[in-house]
């Protein structure tokens, strides 16, 4: 009898804890000692490896501003922290996405997680980020591991900072299309006519931003703690310029500048092989079928091309600013001459090679003229050749096919 | 001790005892008596503290989990049906709006919708403020700050910004940002049409949800008659198709557009419109902006230094 009657109760209470669990309870609250942890969180632990790590995250599949959500609410989850997003399907006051959700009441604590956060992968979305994020004064206090940059509209991408450099270079972290695991990294700034292309304007909600605290969700943005239109003040022309100078501690050297969009440089145009190599992959098995608005999209590469693109352009002006003021190693000068002349400098170790299909290489400086001379294709109903500009397209396919 | 308690009960033998019905009687009471006083005295006293405590404790938590669940419930409700406030309620509006209809980036609704966000005057005060705000400013001279509607307290912030922004138009680029349709099906359930930019040109892409049970949406499958709006880009077709699921056809909820306007002069503005009614504004000029947002009796407009 007694037996029974604490069995019964037992499992009165299991059944309780369980039937209206929240995705993680809130032990804490954000405050200035949490926002800095979250920080040395980001600055340590995310990185573009970070969804192929043990834990509720693995292998989840991401896009840009999914990745920028999970860099939040995963920290949250960790430390018991809460969690808040605007429900952005209505604009009903009060209307949020919380932690306290217990839509995943019958799932593992570890599985819950992971539920919640692709819940929120589903819901947000770059244009969704103003509703949990406001726009943030540019300086080493206020900018920093934890923030992040989206563009307008237009290219509506979003990148999350990793770090930034003692010469105020951020490490920038983030997904792309079309959505995998693996996160691309950057060090550099992106180009300023990538985030603001119809100029440094407030109203595109594009630049640095920062999350809010869970009490500022649902406020007009311009009552949130921290908001500042300070970065839309800075000059276009030099504006990623302007902002490593707020957030250098030393400056950045010719040297130092080249070797890293040299870097970048490489970096953009390897990944640009894997993509294109996926969409081909895709072309190939979708027989004479055309790719849908989705396949489409996904597959194509229009601003991949733009920004690796604008880096050159960036490497090219700095080589000429370096050379102007002097003081490059002759390795460094051989190496980027090698690039802009688009001679074949293989003999150096540190030339980039581009292997963009197996035992079929190109050199940076090929990349390079390809790129500058907008002779890549990003349509993906190309055939690879044309895709790296080796041969003149469109395809028979390409032509027949519509283009989103 | 039940020794002692056999004594007592012994006692009591004389006192009751009359016929011999009665004295059965006595006797089996005597038992059940002394059984209970054994089960009392066997004695195990942390048994029964160990019951006792179990059964406060079941007590105070079915009385806590019954108060959850009813704060749930009441939660759930509120989310579904949320008071009516200045933002939304249910009262008709014959008016089909005073903003400009949309360019071709931007899907303006066929119907006038039944959900309506009430008109609320400016005062003076903020008349003011935007007038002070958007001195000198090209794109907001034709603003109607007109002091007799103003002190008429007919003076709305459509009223007042309306003009400003049909004359703008042609000059303005501007651009959705987001925008939420919300329709009631004939079955009772909330539909909710969620668009954002969805590809890499920025093309306006929408999303289908339903309200679930704890309020929030829940990404769902296109029914079967909207089958052919999944996948598409949005357009007034697909806003047009949707709106034919709704009860009654054609009319929606609410119609929730988040807008960016740039003007020829430079200065930009963010709008959040409702039913065609402007709910928040702010103005991007020179060294300033101007936020405006609709509260629940009036409209709060702040002037700030940028």
């Amino acid at each position: 009898m007694i037996r029974t009657i604490l069995t019964s109760l037992l499992a009165l209470v299991a059944t309780s804890t369980v039937a209206n669990a929240a995705v993680w309870e809130t032990k804490n609250q954000w405050d200035a000692s949490w926002e800095a942890q979250y920080q040395d969180w980001v600055a340590r632990e995310w990185d573009k490896d970070f969804f192929f790590k043990p834990g509720p995250m693995k292998n989840a599949v991401v896009d840009c501003a999914d990745t920028v959500y999970t860099m939040r609410a995963y920290f949250a989850s960790l430390n018991g922290l809460p969690f808040v997003m605007k429900d952005p399907t209505t604009r009903t006051a009060g209307a949020t996405v919380t932690n306290e959700m217990t839509r995943w009441d019958s799932q593992e604590p570890e599985k819950r997680i992971r539920s919640f956060i692709r819940y929120i992968h589903g819901i947000g979305s770059t244009a969704t980020l103003p509703n949990d994020t406001y726009p943030t004064a540019i300086g080493r206090s206020t900018l920093h591991s934890g923030s992040l940059i989206a563009t307008d509209r237009a290219n509506h991408h979003s990148w999350t900072i990793k770090l930034f450099s003692q010469t105020g270079i951020p490490t920038l972290i983030f997904g792309s299309l079309p959505a995998r695991t693996a996160l691309y990294e950057r060090n550099d700034y992106p180009s300023t006519s990538y985030i603001f292309p119809r100029g440094i304007r407030p109203e595109t909600n594009a630049g640095f931003r920062n999350f809010r605290q869970p009490m500022d969700i649902g406020k007009p943005v311009h009552e949130v703690t921290g908001y500042s239109l300070e970065q839309y003040s800075l000059p276009h022309n030099r504006w990623s310029r302007a902002v490593q100078r707020e957030m250098q501690q030393i400056e950045e050297t010719h040297e130092q500048r080249l070797v890293r969009l040299l870097g970048e440089a490489c970096k953009g145009a390897k990944e640009r092989v894997d993509i294109v190599k996926g969409a081909i992959t895709l072309h190939a098995g979708i027989g004479s079928r055309c790719m849908n608005a989705r396949e489409y999209d996904d597959q194509s590469t229009p601003n991949r091309d733009l920004r690796m693109k604008q880096t050159f352009e960036d490497l090219a002006s700095s080589y000429q600013e370096a050379m102007n003021a002097s003081g490059l190693t002759a390795r460094t000068q051989g190496l980027v001459t090698a690039v802009l002349s688009a001679t074949n400098g293989a003999s150096d170790p540190g030339n980039c090679q581009v292997e963009y299909s197996p035992g079929k290489t190109l050199t940076l400086g090929q990349v390079y003229q390809l790129s500058v001379g907008d002779k890549l294709s990003h349509n993906p109903h190309d055939t690879l050749e044309m895709r790296w500009g080796l041969q003149a397209g469109p395809s028979a396919k390409a032509r027949s096919c519509p283009v989103y | 001790m039940i020794l002692a308690d056999d004594g007592h009960n012994d006692g009591d033998k004389g006192v009751t005892g009359n016929s011999d019905a009665d004295e059965k009687e006595i006797v089996i009471e005597r038992r059940i008596d002394r059984r209970l006083e054994e089960i009392y005295a066997s004695d195990r006293p942390w048994l029964r503290r160990i019951i006792g405590t179990l059964i406060i404790a079941a007590s105070l938590l079915i009385a806590w989990m019954m108060l959850r669940n009813r704060a749930e419930d009441i939660r759930k409700e509120v989310r579904r049906n949320p008071p009516v406030s200045i933002e939304q309620t249910t009262d008709e509006n014959p008016n089909p709006g005073v903003l400009p209809p949309a360019d071709t980036a931007v899907v303006s609704a066929p119907a006038v919708p039944t959900q309506v966000v009430p008109d609320v005057t400016l005062d003076a005060s903020s008349a003011n403020t935007i007038s002070e705000c958007t001195k000198g400013i090209d794109a907001f001279r034709e603003l109607d700050l007109d002091p007799q509607k103003i002190s008429a307290g007919e003076a709305t912030l459509e009223s007042v910004f309306g003009p400003a922004l049909t004359v703008a138009k042609g000059r303005a680029s501007r651009e959705t940002q987001l925008e939420n349709v919300r329709i009631r099906t004939k079955s009772g359930e909330e539909l909710r049409l969620h668009v954002t930019p969805g590809d890499q040109r920025g093309r306006l892409y929408h999303k289908l949800f339903r309200v679930a049970d704890d309020g929030l949406p829940e990404e769902t499958e296109f029914p079967d008659e909207l089958k052919d709006l999944k996948d598409q880009p949005y357009s007034r077709e697909v806003l047009e198709k949707f709106l034919t699921a709704a009860v009654p056809p054609g009319q929606p909820i609410e119609i929730e557009k988040h807008e960016a306007w740039t003007f020829a002069d430079k200065s930009g503005a963010q709008i959040i419109v409702s039913n065609d009614k402007l709910v928040d504004l702010q103005i991007y000029v020179k060294g300033k902006f101007l936020a405006c947002t609709r509260q629940t009796a009036s409209v709060a407009c702040k002037c700030i230094d940028r």
